[in-house]
């Protein structure tokens, strides 16, 4: 007997496709209709490699000692930290917040590895952007910075962007001119109508150029970061020209030299633009739910990354208090939730982790497992147990359950709900 | 009368907070109570006296009162902050936020200090003879508004955004700087003996800086005329120096100049 | 649910029921007022104090994606504005933008136990409903907006009223709103698809050949027919732009003629009236057009309204569905000024631009003269409605001071006097003699809102009401407004607040939190024409939004304790 489930919402990426029909034989996902590979793998895999056993120090026990044990190693440290929540539902991320603020710790997401420069940029200029079905509806010149959609969020082109037609771009591909900016050819940039190959590090320069070109300057140079100033000129040109110019950016702009300041200066130049035209610029978020551990953290804290409740009450100190610089200088035991940092992060912070208490919640064992004192498997979000996540351009989807979990596991709000009972027990 | 209050690190820790060690906050307890106040040790307030040696007496105001912090660790961190008088004397290297904030007085520090030094000073000074990290005399997050007064003199090398969204006071720093000094500069001078790295200047609406060292000028500045020497601070520095205008992405009316 | 309590001897207001300062005991019973409590009835001491129903906050911006873009470019908000956990309180922070938690805790402190959010995103509703469920205390509702709707326009441009009553009440249930909100009817559509405005109601606007007038007469009418409990809920077009208050009172007369629902008599709310007052003198400068506004409302029973009042020297932000006004405010307010733009696939757009509206700047000075000037020439109390629009006109924190404005002359004077000499120079604020009593402010907070808005066991003491009770350190047979308002202004914070016989606020400080309800509406809906409007939906889903149908209603658990209250649909 073949269950059928509808208009699935995919927990993967920040595209959060919502057409997903899933198809479930005796409790197991035997076909994803509608999903790119990354999706269907997910879908399909969900259930791993099948050790998903609780543990302390490598053995297993129950759930009740692992909750109890958690709480201990969070109350007992002076400088704990809680980090992940990208991939899990906001109802999670809620409660994660909850118990920073009991135990006093530092929490923070993975949007500090990752698009924490476009959050510090939007903080000084803002942000012009609208959500992705008014891009598939309006928008004529599309200008991809710094990223790579093919690769990975796959059916953006089809869904949101480059290929998908809408009521002010009827013919789709054939009304549009998708630009790519980008260090090299990749293989989403085979798809540009313009190809303008920026010099590694030098986007901020790039940035300034157009929009001084822009606002009618002459500029003394004929090149700048590696692109002539007349294709520089003809690319002003066509977004003065167009009815609605979307740019999307990623980890190119967010990661390279320049950091938040090439995100600040092309937020500069999309507001420069927009005294001509609709012009909106839109990150390509990557975790399926970092829009909402930003949103959720800043509705509870008033701010989305980097915080710390060791006073009692939310600071904030990117470069301080996030979750890279306190795990490799000083913090002496961590909560990881729906993530994996022993697989990238530095060095010094791996050695670290390894060291100190450490604790993981997430639905499958992995590198930060092989270290961890305590290890609870929980239930993944969109298959297996319901959520909220919020799309890139913050759309929020209710993501249900397809498949029953594993007996005994549970969700991490659930988890969460019981740590923090621990903890008012132990803070007496 | 100068009044002095000694505190030596005793006893390590991987993170100190004092900014309760400040001239405004001490000079409001008497001797005895000095032992007692409070330092963050992370999530638990600690008596300074558990992690430092306590000694002297603090004066009845802030501008009688010297603080000296002995064998500072780069994990001792918000060093001065909002300090409105008097001397706070640093020897040994501090961490973050030095001087943030701070509307009077002089902060002195013999080693290095972290990111975010003078973030936001309105007036006073702040010497640092090691080196500074990254966010000098910058606005803080989502402001857009950063050191608007007073005077920062750093012997050694300073990291990245030095001076961002500065509006105002001076900086001089003897050795190299990182990437985007200047960047957002409003107002206020920053001189450079040594070199400066990438986007020197990015995004500047007025301001001045003068770099004696090498410099990459931006594609956005124009050069606007040559001078021999500049006056600054009733200083001659001889040049001779390029003079370029910018940023013009933003109004493009700041100075850079560079040494030929 | 807390026990029984009796509230004594307090100088009690409710001006739906008569009482006008009458000292009186008030009776409350497994939450809910009675005329009748046991011998062993919590006794709550408030001897000569003002005791009144709880506040009822029909236009707050506290919930949703715009909040949320607002308080994240403002971490300096946050920085220096913050109150410590205790066991009983968490952490508060926050001061134009604070967290959901400390706006339900701040509401209450300040007395109120209703607070409305006024502009919801219909396709964000789920946002929306998440931060209204993190907003502790009070009780609340959202409105989703319609005014630059595709489908509405769909309907309107196809004359088709039952279409657009069938649309309204699907949207209503489907995105748990409350109330029919229009921002700027066509204009955001104008900007977020052709980088333009309207100016007029007059206005045709291309692909649907329909004008703000249609827009706003069929939603009138959908809305009055449909008899859903507030009316339409409208933010004029041109709104922040000087000679605006013509357009303001074209918008005014478009429903003059509209056909009210039996149970009352109005057919439109105008909101934050304040930034559509702007007239304009012979050099094209602005001047107050509030009283302009005034004399119309006081002529035309059909228009209720609310102030959206200035707050000087404190910082802001201002956060609206109108795109294009955000945009103009940004680039008025020069480069440093940080925008946000959102728009939104098929419904909205929306903009925020923090701002600090100055004392010595004339034109915010003459803006601050606005309101106060409507609010003290508008005759009714029970249709112009205290609102900063918070936080765009300033924070909902500071309405003591409103208060003070409105019942001390010299207090507004005195103001008056220390700010921009346009502010005089350009209103009729300074010949103004009226102050407001205590009975007409507890109009305009409590009765008169929850009157507008269809809460009938909300902003009175009634028995059958809730128990939601405020009790103020001011004593009104004692204390003279006019001669001390600065007594007005720092104690109209609530010693004690209750709500649903549940005591939250004890001594000025908040001793404990709950979660409040969410008013809905109930559903209803003709078959037929139910049906045939879903026919015509669906193909806007398949063919432009980016979300199915399915996943687009917002689902139950996003209002856990809902209230849901019954349409009176005419014929």
């Amino acid at each position: 007997m073949v269950e059928v489930h509808t208009d699935v919402v995919c927990t993967f990426c920040g595209c959060l496709c919502d057409d997903i029909e899933i198809h479930v034989e005796d409790g197991k996902i035997v076909k994803a209709v509608n999903s790119c590979a990354i999706s269907r793998a997910k879908f399909l895999g969900h259930e791993g490699n099948g050790h998903r056993k609780v543990k302390v120090s490598g053995s297993e026990v129950s759930v009740d000692d692992a909750i109890k044990k958690a709480a201990e190693i969070l109350v007992n440290a002076e400088n704990p930290v809680i980090y992940g929540l990208a991939s899990t539902s906001n109802e999670a991320i809620r409660k994660s917040m909850e118990l920073a603020e009991m135990v006093g710790a530092k929490i923070d997401n993975t949007s500090s590895v990752c698009h924490a420069p476009t959050l510090l940029a939007m903080q000084f200029v803002g942000d012009p952007k609208c959500t992705l079905g008014h891009v598939r509806n309006c928008a004529d010149v599309l200008i991809f910075w710094g990223c790579n959609p093919t690769q990975a969020h796959p059916r953006h082109f089809d869904r949101y962007s480059a290929n998908a037609s809408g009521y002010f771009v009827p013919k789709g591909k054939d009304d549009k001119k998708v630009v790519f900016i980008d260090v090299r050819e990749t293989r989403s940039t085979k798809k540009a109508d313009l190809f303008i190959k920026v010099e590694p590090d030098r986007d901020v320069e790039l940035a300034g150029a157009l929009k001084a070109l822009l606002k009618g300057k002459k500029l003394s140079k004929d090149t700048v970061a590696g692109v002539k100033v007349v294709d520089l000129e003809k690319l002003v040109e066509i977004c003065k020209k167009a009815r609605f110019v979307v740019t999307f950016f990623g980890l190119g702009l967010t990661q390279s030299r320049g950091k938040y300041l090439n995100i600040q200066a092309a937020i500069g130049l999309a507001r420069e633009f927009n005294k001509h035209t609709k012009f909106h610029i839109i990150p390509m978020r990557g975790h399926y739910n970092v829009t909402g551990a930003n949103a959720v953290m800043t509705w509870i804290s008033g701010f989305g990354y980097g915080v710390d409740y060791s006073r009692g009450y939310p600071r904030y100190s990117p470069g301080e208090f996030s979750a890279v610089d306190a795990l490799s200088d000083y913090a002496d035991a961590a909560l990881i939730i729906a993530s994996d940092p022993v697989s990238n992060f530095p060095k010094k912070a791996v050695k670290r982790m390894a060291e100190m208490p450490l604790v993981l919640m997430d639905p499958h064992p992995n590198c930060t497992s092989l270290v961890s004192d305590v290890y609870i498997p929980v239930l993944t979000v969109g298959i297996e147990t319901e959520g909220t996540a919020y799309r890139m351009d913050g759309v929020p989807l209710y993501a249900r359950k397809v498949v029953d979990g594993p007996a005994g596991v549970l969700s991490d709000e659930e988890v969460l709900d019981r740590i923090m009972e621990e903890v008012k027990k132990l803070q007496g | 009368m100068m009044y002095e209050v000694s505190f030596k690190l005793k006893k390590e820790a991987p993170r100190l907070e004092i900014d309760t060690l400040t001239p405004d906050c001490l000079c409001l307890c008497s001797a005895g109570e000095i032992q007692n106040v409070k330092i963050w040790r992370g999530k638990k307030e600690v008596p300074v006296s558990e992690h430092f040696e306590v000694s002297g007496e603090p004066g009845p105001t802030p501008e009688e009162t010297m603080v000296v912090i002995e064998n500072s660790k780069p994990f001792v961190h918000y060093a001065g902050m909002f300090m409105s008088g008097g001397i706070l004397k640093i020897k040994g290297s501090c961490g973050n936020y030095v001087g943030s904030r701070m509307t009077g007085g002089v902060i002195e520090v013999e080693g290095d200090v972290g990111d975010m030094a003078a973030n936001e000073m309105k007036a006073g000074k702040l010497v640092v003879k090691g080196n500074a990290g990254n966010y000098l005399g910058s606005a803080w997050w989502g402001g857009t508004t950063g050191m608007t007064g007073g005077q920062v003199v750093v012997e050694g090398n300073v990291g990245g955004m030095c001076g961002q969204w500065m509006e105002g006071g001076s900086m001089r720093i003897k050795g190299n700087v990182g990437d985007f000094l200047g960047v957002k500069l409003v107002r206020g001078v920053i001189i450079v003996e040594g070199d400066v790295g990438y986007a020197c200047g990015a995004m500047m609406t007025y301001g001045r800086i003068i770099v004696l060292g090498n410099c990459e000028v931006l594609p956005t500045y124009e050069p606007d005329g040559t001078y021999d020497e500049l006056n600054m601070f009733d200083e001659v520095i001889k040049g001779p120096f390029q003079l370029y205008k910018g940023d013009i992405s933003e109004e493009g009316k700041g100075d850079l100049y560079v040494k030929k | 649910m807390a026990g029984n309590m009796i509230i004594k001897n307090g100088i009690v207001y409710d001006p739906l029921n008569g009482v006008k300062g009458e000292k009186k005991d008030i009776m409350i019973k497994d939450g809910v007022v009675v005329n009748d409590v046991p011998s062993d009835a919590k006794e709550v001491d408030a001897t000569g104090k003002l005791v009144v129903p709880g506040g009822v906050e029909m236009h707050s911006h506290i919930a949703g994606p715009k909040l949320n873009a607002g308080r994240a470019i403002l971490p300096n908000d946050f920085r220096d504005n913050y109150v410590v956990r205790t066991n009983a309180v968490r952490a508060l922070v926050g001061h134009a933008v604070p967290t959901n938690y400390t706006n339900g805790v701040k509401y209450t402190e300040l007395g109120f136990t209703t607070v409305f959010e006024p502009a919801m995103a219909p396709l964000d509703a789920r946002h929306t409903f998440e931060e209204l469920e993190d907003t502790p205390n009070v009780d609340k509702a959202s409105f989703p907006v319609f005014g630059n709707n595709w489908f509405v326009f769909h309907c309107v441009q196809n004359n088709d009223i039952e279409m657009l009553k069938a649309f309204v009440m699907w949207m209503m249930t489907e995105t748990k709103g409350y109330a029919v909100k229009i921002v700027n009817p066509c204009g955001v559509y104008m900007w977020a698809h052709h980088h333009s405005n309207v100016s007029g109601v007059d206005d045709v606007i291309p692909e649907y050949e329909i004008s703000p007038r249609q827009v706003l007469r069929g939603l009138c009418q959908a809305n009055e027919e449909l008899g859903l409990p507030h009316t339409i809920h409208v933010h004029a077009n041109m709104l922040g732009r000087v000679g605006n208050i013509g357009v303001t009172l074209d918008t005014l007369k478009v429903v003059e003629d509209m056909k009210p629902h039996p149970s009352r008599e109005q057919v439109m709310h105008l909101t934050h009236l304040q930034f559509n007052c702007f007239a304009e003198d012979e050099n094209h400068r602005i001047c107050s057009g509030g009283k302009q506004l005034a004399e119309y409302v006081n002529s035309h029973s059909e228009i209720s309204v609310d102030l959206g009042q200035v707050i000087l020297d404190v910082p802001t932000c201002t956060m609206t569905g109108d795109g294009p006004a955000e945009f103009f405010i940004h680039k008025a307010l020069g480069p440093k000024a940080k925008w946000i733009n959102g728009d939104v696939e098929l419904e909205c757009g929306g903009g925020i631009v923090p701002v600090t509206y100055k004392s010595n700047n004339p034109f915010n000075a003459i803006q601050w003269a606005i309101g106060l000037e409507a609010a003290l020439t508008i005759t009714d109390p029970w249709r112009v409605i205290i609102s900063t629009d918070h936080p765009n006109g300033g924070p909902a924190w500071y309405y003591p001071r409103v208060f003070a404005w409105l019942m001390s002359k010299k207090y507004r004077d005195d103001t008056l006097n220390s700010i921009h000499s346009m502010a005089a120079d350009k209103s009729d604020l300074a010949g103004i003699d009226r102050e407001y009593t205590w009975e007409e402010l507890m109009i305009n907070t409590r009765a008169a809102p929850a009157k507008l808005l269809g809460l009938k066991e909300k902003g009175h003491l009634g028995v059958g009401a809730h128990g939601d009770v405020a009790i103020y350190p001011l004593k009104p047979e004692e204390l003279d407004p006019t001669a001390h308002p600065e007594e007005i202004e720092k104690n109209f914070w609530a010693e004690t607040v209750i709500k649903d016989g549940k005591f939250l606020v004890k001594n000025g400080t908040t001793i404990d939190t709950e979660r409040g309800r969410t008013y809905l509406i109930k559903k209803y809906h003709k078959e037929a024409e139910h049906e045939r409007m879903l026919i015509d939906l669906k193909e806007h889903f398949d063919k432009w939004y980016t979300v199915t149908f399915k996943n687009y209603s917002v689902q139950d658990v996003f209002a856990p304790r809902p209230e849901v209250i019954p349409t009176n649909p005419v014929s």
